[in-house]
């Protein structure tokens, strides 16, 4: 047999594998996904920042928010950092960051599905040991009101003629990725952002009104007729501020966050449309006061399902792809026996073995890049090989380490305050693998 | 055997009900867009 053939035979058997992990598991995504988007369709953005103070209760609340909404760790970073940019507390914004990561009800029906149930209940007890971890700590750290104190170090949107906020995306810009436009340099989160604001500088830069921002006062602005100023935040429903204002057509909007203004630039009709159709003033926003089971019955609301579906499926599409291709060739390739006798030697070492073994779950998780949704068919693969059942589940915890969610948090939020979580989070994950071991890894039944 | 035939009339459903939604998604965006020919944002991370 020559070395192609061989490549070839492990090619298609490792695409094979991963192709019947999608299918074992199809039920559960699909599932997963439509509950997710029925309730983030019914319950509201509006509605839960409602709830988003920094106390117990406002904590909890966000827990649970978190369970029924989307689990895509990229999109649950940027609602966190969102919420928290918004007034939301900071301890209420990282428990919906764990709780929408690790114990939302699309990932649990997937573990469920794929790994067992033993593993679903673990994941869901465990995230709620690290969201009492991170937030007694934080507690700890920052008494008093050093905590709240925390947001005068996060950069404001523009500084003398810096705009430090990417204009494009929201989050926080950074000076290796400068572009110089009209007298103010901008800042940008990634090369590809500040690439795609030199092809059209003018279109992006124009975007940023407001006091304290050139643009409004600039001639452009000035020439603009404005008949009418829209108060409430098209995109979110909440009371817009004078401080993010965009003007567009004949009007002026007026926004609660520069991330609900820059979501309304990258498709004003999105926002604008819906209101129009329906004759409403965009002052309304009806859809958030009807009461859910009559909005049921709406095909609008059953189409924005579906749009929030697909638009879940997209922001994970990858991570899945990525997730499942592992996992399969994983299956595939890695002889179990090898791997099995390698974890039970470190796994034999007394106490220190099983903190190596949790650990070893964070590094995997780190090293893949895949966000939760993605870890799972790798956490199949990992049982399989006789990883135990705390280390698996820290493992799926680690999502929330990778380097680029990493990076949004030093974007987001005071660089003490991002050192507390990760040290927090990681002692928490730790803490709550070891105790699902001990409490669940040996309950009759299977994994 | 009960196993794998749960599976096989989940994953049925399961493609049945992406077919419904993929239907809703496409009418739901000409009746309710302009034109309908507009793709959707790429959501943001």
């Amino acid at each position: 047999m020559n070395i192609l053939e061989l490549i070839g035979r492990a090619l298609l058997s490792g695409l094979g594998e991963s192709l019947s992990l999608l299918w074992e598991s199809l039920y559960g995504l699909v599932l997963g996904f439509l509950i997710s988007a029925v309730v983030q369709v019914l319950i509201g953005e509006r509605t839960i920042k409602r709830f988003a103070s920094d106390t117990p209760g406002g904590v909890a609340a966000m827990a649970g928010f978190g369970i029924i909404s989307s689990s895509c760790s990229y999109a649950s970073a940027a609602v966190a950092r969102s919420l928290y940019h918004r007034g939301a507390g900071p301890r209420a914004s990282f428990a919906y960051l764990v709780s929408s990561t690790n114990m939302n009800v699309a990932i649990l029906i997937l573990f469920w599905v794929l790994v067992g149930w033993k593993f679903a209940l673990a994941e869901f007890l465990g995230g709620i040991i690290i969201i009492a971890v991170v937030t007694t700590g934080l507690s700890l750290l920052f008494p008093g009101d050093k905590l709240e104190r925390m947001r005068e170090q996060v950069p404001q949107l523009v500084l003398g003629d810096v705009v430090t906020e990417d204009v494009i995306c929201g989050m926080k810009g950074e000076r290796k990725h400068a572009v110089e436009h009209g007298g103010r340099t901008f800042l940008f989160c990634n090369a590809q952002h500040a690439r795609q604001f030199r092809q059209d500088p003018k279109e992006y830069a124009d975007r940023l009104t407001g006091p304290g921002t050139q643009t409004t006062k600039g001639p452009a602005a000035l020439a603009r007729r404005i008949d009418e100023t829209i108060a409430k935040d098209v995109v979110c429903g909440m009371d817009g501020t004078e401080e993010y204002r965009a003007d567009y057509g004949a009007k002026s909007y007026l926004f609660c966050s520069g991330g609900c203004r820059s979501s309304f630039w990258n498709d004003p009709m999105r926002y604008l449309k819906p209101h129009q159709q329906a004759g409403d003033s965009p002052i309304h926003v009806k859809a958030e006061h009807d009461p859910p089971r009559a909005r049921l019955g709406s095909l609008r609301t059953w189409y924005e399902v579906t749009q929030k579906f697909v638009g879940d499926v997209k922001m994970l599409r990858n991570e899945l792809m990525v997730g499942y291709l592992i996992a399969g060739f994983a299956e595939a390739l890695v002889p179990h026996q090898w791997l099995s006798g390698a974890l039970q030697q470190v796994g034999h070492v007394p106490v220190i073995g099983y903190v190596l073994l949790l650990l070893l779950g964070l590094a995997i998780a780190v090293a893949t890049f895949v966000c939760s949704m993605g870890n799972v068919p790798v956490a199949q693969f990992l049982k399989l090989a006789g990883i135990p059942l705390g280390a698996n589940t820290a493992y799926i915890y680690g999502d929330l380490l990778i380097l680029p969610l990493v990076q949004i948090y030093r974007k987001s939020f005071a660089p003490q305050l991002t050192a507390a979580f990760l040290g927090l989070f990681i002692l928490g994950a730790v803490i709550a693998g070891g105790l699902m071991e001990l409490l669940i890894g040996h309950l009759p039944g299977g994994l | 055997m009960h196993l794998q035939l749960f599976e096989v009339v989940a994953n049925i459903l399961a493609v049945v009900v992406l077919i419904a939604i993929a239907a809703v998604h496409v009418y739901g965006r000409r009746r309710f867009e302009e034109g309908g020919s507009r793709p959707d944002p790429e959501p943001q991370r």
